[in-house]
């Protein structure tokens, strides 16, 4: 595994969202991709090979917390860390009901962006 | 049928309403008395029968139309389960006495109908028919039990109609908070990217202009406003729903207002902010609500006195084992009306509707979050010379 490139997947079907992420993280030197539902999950997820993932609760069809639960049950994919964002004012729980990483409440500083995933993404290098 | 008249038959008693009823219809319709008679005991000795099977029949009496001729008509509807056979006795009788008998039992329940044809004679037009029908709802109680089981019917009309509305109420109150609810978080995207996008731009390689900056600063401030707003709309729909939930702390009170008071003056820039504190004191709060509440009074103060007056926040520690925290400001101040509906959901002083935008949420949130706390809150204010807001916390048994 090519633990040296930064990775991102990032779940979020607003395209507003999608491009900002993409835009910021690239600048801070991430390889971004990004998808608007959770079809094909674990395949996205073994083909791109992330270091991180960013998991949006709002995401078709399934939603953040069973998506993220599938990742966090297959053995390919649990251990990449998956930080959990939302408007919802839930967030703390719904992320602890998902297993899910660390979480981000929308709406979030662009700084805080960075640096949530760059704690996660040392985290994941230590790791492995 | 053109229904004129209805009973439950329930006991023995509306046995004695059932005969009188029929026998006063067949006598309005001018019907001879050995007609109305037998008419009267069919329809008895029906209800009869069925008042000893079950409580829950139903007894119309009515008349049908059928091309230019009327026929009186009386049905019993009652329990499918229940079978009548000639051995019951008063079926047996009944289906002699009048001319048109007849048992229907349908899936849902069982009716038997009676009918007597009437002579052409008694001239009944749908006007005649109508009056007969109002006479008898206007009729007075024939006895007693009538008029107990008239108000017995109509307070159980009364009582479930109550229940209905109580019902709907609840139910539109639920639909509002949910509303109220999923509104909020479908705005914060739409802010999250705003304030993304700003961000962006604030933070453009090649250098902006000052003015630039200026206006994106204010768009900034703006989508701030909008996230707070939001933020009290879904506070007030948990407090509503009650599960506004606090992770509550112990802290050293002198520090966590310092802090705050700091924040506030970059945020009220035109303002002069003096704090006066007591000795420091230990207080279990939720760190993000009693800021909330300070950012809530210092920021009304600020909002309703002019440019560069003073307000200042003070602390005192009563006997009690209290600690009273007082914002006072040199501002345009309260009517009496308005001192004493302040902390009401969406109340909105007059003076201001027009000269200051607001919701008024903002200090129902904040004598909820103070009350949550075990503390209380009140207000003085002198119109034109500043209010004082003043609330106390408990301290914490720790010291």
């Amino acid at each position: 595994m090519n633990t040296v490139s930064k990775r991102i997947l990032i779940f979020d079907d607003d395209d507003d969202i999608q491009s900002i992420c993409t835009f910021i993280l690239e600048q801070d030197g991430w390889q971004v991709s990004v998808k608007g539902s959770c079809a094909g999950l674990i395949d996205h997820i073994t083909a791109f090979n992330p270091s991180v993932i960013l998991m949006d609760n709002w995401i078709p069809d399934e939603g953040g917390v069973v998506a993220t639960q599938r990742i966090k049950s297959t053995e390919a994919t649990k251990c990449i860390p998956v930080i959990y964002f939302s408007a919802n004012s839930d967030i703390e729980s719904l992320a602890k009901t998902a297993g899910a990483d660390m979480f981000l409440p929308k709406p979030f500083d662009l700084s805080e962006l960075i640096e949530i995933i760059n704690k996660a993404y040392h985290i994941r290098q230590s790791v492995s | 049928m053109i229904k004129v008249i209805s009973i439950s038959l329930e006991n023995e008693m509306d046995l004695v309403l059932s005969h009188k009823r029929s026998m006063k219809v067949a006598e309005r319709l001018g019907l001879t008395v050995a007609t109305q008679t037998t008419f009267a005991t069919a329809v008895s000795e029906i209800a009869r029968t069925v008042i000893e099977h079950t409580d829950d029949g139903i007894l119309d009496i009515g008349l049908e139309q059928s091309q230019t001729r009327y026929s009186l008509m009386a049905t019993v509807t009652f329990n499918k389960d229940i079978r009548f056979t000639n051995a019951d006795a008063g079926f047996y009788y009944a289906q002699k006495l009048v001319p048109g008998f007849d048992l229907a039992e349908t899936e849902a329940e069982n009716m038997i109908t009676m009918k007597i044809g009437l002579p052409r004679s008694l001239k009944l037009d749908p006007l005649k028919i109508g009056i007969l029908k109002k006479d008898f709802e206007d009729e007075l109680p024939l006895n007693p039990y009538e008029e107990i089981k008239l108000r017995n019917m109509t307070l159980h009309r009364l009582a479930s109609e109550k229940d209905e509305a109580l019902r709907q109420s609840r139910l539109i109150d639920e639909k509002k908070n949910e509303f109220i609810s999923i509104a909020s978080h479908e705005l914060k995207t739409p802010i999250t990217v705003l304030k993304a996008y700003t961000q962006m731009a604030k933070a453009h390689k090649e250098p902006l202009n000052k003015h630039l900056q200026g206006l994106l600063t204010k768009i900034d401030v703006q989508s701030n406003k909008l996230l707070t707003l939001v933020q009290q709309l879904l506070d007030i729909s948990k407090i509503e729903n009650g599960n506004l939930q606090y992770n509550m702390k112990e802290v050293g009170f002198n520090d966590f207002l310092h802090a705050q008071v700091t924040i506030m003056r970059h945020i009220l820039p035109h303002h002069e902010i003096d704090t006066d504190f007591c000795d420091d004191a230990q207080v279990m709060i939720d760190e993000l609500r009693m800021e909330q509440v300070l950012a809530n009074l210092l920021g009304n103060a600020a909002k309703y006195s002019e440019r560069n007056t003073r307000i200042s926040v003070t602390t005192t520690l009563s006997e009690e084992g209290k600690i009273t925290i007082c914002i006072r400001d040199q501002g345009r101040g309260m009517s009496a009306e308005t001192t004493h509906s302040v902390f009401e959901k969406f109340y909105r002083a007059k003076d201001v509707l027009k000269s200051h935008t607001g919701l008024g949420m903002g200090l129902y949130i904040t004598s909820k979050i103070i009350n949550d706390h075990n503390g209380k809150i009140w207000v003085e204010s002198t119109e034109g010379s500043g209010s004082a807001f003043h609330f106390t916390l408990p301290l914490s048994t720790a010291i």
